[in-house]
């Protein structure tokens, strides 16, 4: 079982690479862990072991070159959109502050690729199976409001040292944003009201 | 004594192969004529027509795929002896090809002799060809009939062609590789590297598109991409190719080749 916990003290919840590592560690998982008897893309983390490559796309440290069979996971735009007048929550007159919340929205897309036409559109199909049926676990694991519709894309052939094909899947994601304003003022005053004049 | 010659293999696209024989047979001994087809000279040659007339010289060979414009079918006769049940006589293998009119290919032999001297002595070096299979029964793990698709291409069956074994036995070569340019790319897969070059080698064996050349001092290996037959009076001479060195994660690097025996 691969397990996900963010571990970069940089990276905040929700940020892409903490989307995008949650991703990669759920399908990870899917073809790692279990004994599937000759199930013939067992991951593993070890390069030079592993019958599949999946990791985050377009990164530029990988040692690995050319690595198929392999999937990566990328993050297209994100949308968030408001739900409310001015995305306002609630006001508390007392405090002045106001709540804030809205819905921030994106897209996953995961290239299974291979050489070969049918593997590509097998490993489309497990990733896409999987996917949709951990939409529980993203919920518990990220807080996820949604996570469909999951669209299976066409398998795409392109010519680089050798024949490769693509099979794209695609996920969006929807969560809830919340966040609080707090006037300058009103700290101010709080900071004033705790030191005593001399 | 029974003597059969394919005289002439004629394609006649799209529809069927024409194949016209003589058979000299001047004791009237001539029993069941069989034509074979195979993919390459040595066979193994699949019998397409059995039973045929004494007095046939021509066949329309209507099953034949003609797959692609790299892609060759030789033909065989074989002749049974009424006079000696046991005696079997076959005619040498003939694909589509120019006749060779003698003085034209002394002029080809020249060429390729030189060129055979040129690698073996001066600046060649012993690669190994693998050629893949086109024929022949299919993988049994990861070979999908209904959509001819191949499964998983990690197979160590039919290494990712679909075919049982995946290539033929190797044969060793006399070739010369040209330098070669490394560019790298950058994608979603990340880093990726690309590598071609030019390779050139004698008349025979012929080599296809997607067929792979070892180097058995490093043992890379190559994917043929493109193809240049170069020809005097129509007769090969030798066959200038395109070649892609493969990703390390290829499969094709798990195919076994002696890496040791670099003799020929």
């Amino acid at each position: 079982m691969t397990l996900y916990k963010n571990p970069n003290k940089y990276i905040g919840d929700k940020f892409t690479l903490d989307i995008i590592g949650a991703y990669v560690a759920v399908i990870r998982d899917r073809f790692s862990g279990i004994d599937y008897g000759d199930f013939p893309w067992k991951f593993s983390e070890e390069d030079n072991k592993t019958r599949i490559f999946i990791d985050a796309g377009s990164v530029d440290t990988y040692e690995q070159k050319d690595a198929r069979p392999g999937i990566f996971i990328n993050r297209s735009s994100m949308v968030f959109s408001k739900l409310a007048i001015n995305n306002r929550a609630a006001y508390d007159v007392k405090s002045d502050t106001t709540d804030f919340y809205c819905l921030g929205g994106g897209q996953i897309s995961v290239d299974c690729i291979s050489k070969n036409r049918g593997e590509s559109s097998t490993l489309g199909d497990i990733v896409a199976t999987h996917i949709l049926m951990s939409e529980d676990i993203f919920r518990a694991v990220l807080n996820f409001r949604d996570m469909s519709p999951i669209t299976l894309g066409a398998t795409q052939p392109w010519e680089k040292d050798d024949r490769t094909f693509v099979t794209r899947v695609t996920g969006e994601f929807t969560y809830d944003i919340s966040w609080r304003q707090i006037p300058l003022a009103v700290r101010l005053s709080r900071i004033f009201g705790s030191v005593e004049p001399s | 004594m029974i003597t059969p010659k394919i005289e002439r293999v004629l394609p006649v696209y799209p529809e069927y192969m024409h194949i016209q024989w003589s058979i000299a047979d001047p004791n009237g001994f001539v029993g069941n004529i069989e034509l074979a087809r195979s993919g390459s000279p040595e066979g193994p040659f699949t019998v397409v027509a059995e039973n045929l007339p004494k007095d046939s010289f021509f066949y329309q060979d209507f099953e034949v795929s003609k797959f692609g414009l790299s892609q060759n079918f030789w033909y065989r006769l074989r002749i049974s002896s009424n006079a000696n049940a046991d005696e079997k006589v076959l005619s040498l293998p003939v694909t589509v090809e120019h006749k060779m009119q003698p003085h034209r290919f002394r002029l080809a032999r020249k060429a390729r002799r030189d060129l055979y001297v040129t690698l073996s002595r001066l600046n060649g070096a012993v690669f190994v060809l693998l050629k893949k299979k086109r024929f022949g029964p299919r993988c049994t793990t990861c070979y999908n009939s209904f959509t001819q698709d191949v499964v998983v291409s990690t197979c160590g069956e039919c290494y990712s062609t679909g075919y049982q074994g995946g290539y033929h036995d190797p044969v060793s070569i006399w070739g010369k590789v040209d330098p070669t340019v490394i560019q790298q790319q950058f994608g979603t897969q990340g880093i990726s590297e690309i590598a071609r070059l030019g390779f050139v080698t004698l008349d025979y064996p012929l080599i296809d598109l997607e067929d792979i050349i070892v180097d058995i001092q490093t043992n890379r290996r190559f994917k043929v991409l493109q193809k240049m037959q170069t020809e005097s009076s129509n007769i090969v001479v030798h066959q200038d190719l395109q070649l892609s060195e493969l990703a390390r994660t290829a499969i094709e690097y798990s195919f076994p080749v002696s890496l040791t025996n670099d003799t020929l």
